[in-house]
């Protein structure tokens, strides 16, 4: 058995935070939140404290000069995450700035551990931080009295067992933060991103001692709950194993909807894939969604759907409505246009998981970048991926339509090399023959199973879509110039 | 009207009412309910934030007391609470209680206009009720 110092960790239940953090906060560890103005230090502070706060474990909130302590209880108020029944009893709140103003961090030191001795708390919050070093005389000794002043007041709160939070305004925290820096067991870092009027807020763990913490920046938006964090990870199935595992190699088949489709995929579509259905516009993309999912219901499955055409397209599809009505497709919509990959990924999988749903359909990848915050848009293809994974990992069977401009002699799949991502392609697309413009499909890809190559001829009716029963009389339909094929040869 | 918004009221009320022990020990009386009031907010909002708001307390009341002081809220809460202090005895004892009481009633509607009726009525509850008086030294780790 090992007798090294084992660490308490505290869940934040900030969502998304501990995942960063590597399991939660370290017990007694000395922490710096850092970030611009506005970029939601205090609210993450008190996020942090109003979920970790108990009678037994209390908290002490030292304001310094930054924002007005009125203001700051006015304006934390409006989050849900803050409980009225904790202040005072589990959490206290003490204005600094009196003391500061002598500019003396002796006589700030010690009003601290006389408001600690007297309340007893498990967490110190210094907020701001950065209103407390700038009171430090210029020239090397006011630097030196600063550095004394950190190290003591880390030292003194580890001693006195509270797990301590300073929060600070700056820019660049690992240039600006030092003396801070060195001492801090933790940093974390906030900040705003701002691009064509879009604005992404990020968090990163710069330094998490002690603990594995996830590296990098991650998106998180700050809504009347606080802030929602989204780490750039896939979600986590517990029944997942490292090892190859079993292979099932007659996977259970799914009716698409569409039966002739469902004979040419060699029995339907393998539970678990995703199928992207590419096609021209009005060849029909929507419908056999629309199907995919009305099968689902027939066969007792929930399903959730994700619109990125345009509202009317959807309202006017009354077949959806009913089902959604019904409550059998859970619809997953945004009114942002500044969305995120993991926001949208975190949107699904809750969805799938509140209503166990079975069957996704995406509609469609095309019209996804418009959603997506500017610095997104140049990687749909990383962000397609994000998506399809993460849909992948819960199990479910997905539809994604992509609608692409017919260009005649030129097979194409998707844009950007989505086709790669997907386990099965169907293609639609249209053709002039005799004095008609015809509309074809047929199975590219399906992984791991056999599949019909036909190219087949299709039509919309009142049932959907109904695809013949045999391929097209003609050949060098995709070079642009067909003919009625030569049965003699 | 809002629950929390008689509540307060009424802890003010209350803390007036006669037989009340600060009610009965007349000018010092009113002066202890505001020191209490002070230490309990004080370290909360910060002795500039509390004056601020007593003085535009004071402000709004002398429409109707024009003998009470007029403050300045750059002084300190002590010297703000001495003038206070002198004024309340230089006038008849139902009178000053009829002032002292429209100025903690509209002191506390200023606070609660800022920070809610519901940690304002808790706030009062801290500085007023006999636990607060007792401290929470006690470690409870």
């Amino acid at each position: 058995m090992s007798d090294k110092v084992s660490l308490g960790i505290l869940k934040t239940s900030v969502p998304g935070l501990d995942i960063l953090l590597g399991g939660g906060l370290s017990e007694f560890s000395f922490n710096l939140i850092a970030g611009a103005p506005g970029s939601g230090k205090t609210t993450l502070a008190h996020q942090i404290m109003f979920s970790l706060a108990t009678p037994q474990r209390r908290a002490l909130f030292f304001t310094v000069l930054g924002e007005p302590p009125l203001k700051m209880l006015r304006y934390q108020q409006q989050y849900s995450f803050y409980e009225l029944d904790k202040v005072g009893s589990a959490i206290r709140y003490v204005n600094l700035g009196e003391d500061l103003r002598s500019g003396n961090f002796a006589g700030v030191l010690e009003r601290i551990m006389r408001e600690v001795e007297d309340f007893s708390p498990s967490m110190v919050f210094v907020d701001s931080f950065r209103s407390v070093v700038q009171t430090a005389k210029d020239g090397n000794e006011g630097i030196a009295d600063l550095q004394h002043f950190i190290q003591e007041l880390g030292t003194r709160m580890t001693s006195w067992e509270a797990t301590t939070f300073l929060i600070g305004e700056y820019m660049h925290a690992e240039a600006e933060a030092n003396p801070i820096m060195t001492v801090a067991d933790g940093l974390v870092y906030l900040s705003q991103h701002e691009e064509e009027n879009s604005v992404v807020r990020k968090i990163r763990v710069i330094k998490m001692r002690g603990q594995a913490h996830l590296a990098g920046s991650h998106v998180f938006r700050i809504t009347h709950d606080g802030l929602r964090i989204y780490p750039r990870v896939l979600p986590f199935i517990p029944e997942e194993t490292p090892d190859g595992g079993f292979v099932d190699r007659s996977p259970v088949r799914i009716s698409t909807g569409t039966p002739q489709l469902d004979e040419m995929l060699n029995g339907g579509l393998p539970r678990g894939h995703a199928m992207l259905v590419v096609g021209p516009s009005g060849a029909g993309k929507t419908i056999f969604g629309t199907n995919f999912l009305a099968e689902g219901v027939r066969q007792g499955e929930k399903s959730v759907a994700i619109f990125f055409e345009k509202t009317t397209s959807r309202l006017r599809n009354a077949k959806l409505s009913e089902m959604v009505n019904a409550g059998e497709v859970c619809i997953v919509e945004s009114r942002l246009l500044d969305l995120t990959v993991e926001e949208l990924v975190d949107d699904l999988i809750e969805a799938v998981r509140r209503t166990n749903a079975k069957r996704v359909l995406i509609d469609s990848l095309s019209e996804f970048g418009l959603y997506l915050a500017p610095e997104f848009r140049t990687d749909i293809r990383g962000a397609v991926f994000r998506v399809l994974a993460t849909l992948a990992k819960l199990g479910v069977s997905v539809v994604v339509t992509i609608g692409l401009e017919d260009r005649f002699t030129d097979l194409r799949f998707s844009q950007a090399d989505i086709s790669f991502l997907s386990d099965a392609i169907v293609a639609m697309r249209y053709v002039e023959t005799e004095g008609r413009l015809a509309r074809l499909i047929s199975v590219v890809k399906v992984r791991g199973s056999a599949h019909s190559t036909d190219l087949r001829e299709f039509v919309i009716t009142e049932r959907g879509i109904e695809i013949g029963e045999r391929p097209v009389e003609f050949e060098g339909l995709l070079s642009g110039h067909p003919s009625i094929r030569d049965r003699t040869r | 009207m809002d629950k929390n918004h008689d509540k307060r009221q009424q802890f003010i009320s209350n803390m007036l009412e006669p037989g009340n022990e600060c009610a009965a020990s007349g000018d010092n009386g009113h002066i202890q309910l505001w020191r209490r009031l002070a230490a309990r907010l004080s370290p909360l909002i910060g002795d500039t934030g509390l004056a601020a708001l007593h003085a535009r307390a004071m402000r709004l009341v002398q429409a109707d007391y024009p003998w009470l002081p007029a403050e300045q809220s750059m002084q300190s809460m002590d010297s703000l609470l001495d003038h206070l202090t002198n004024r309340l005895s230089s006038v008849d004892a139902v009178l000053a209680a009829e002032a002292n009481a429209a100025l903690l009633d509209t002191f506390s509607k200023l606070l609660s206009s800022l920070i809610g009726n519901a940690l304002t009525v808790r706030l009062l509850d801290s500085a007023w009720s006999e636990e607060s008086q007792q401290g929470n030294a006690k470690e409870q780790k």
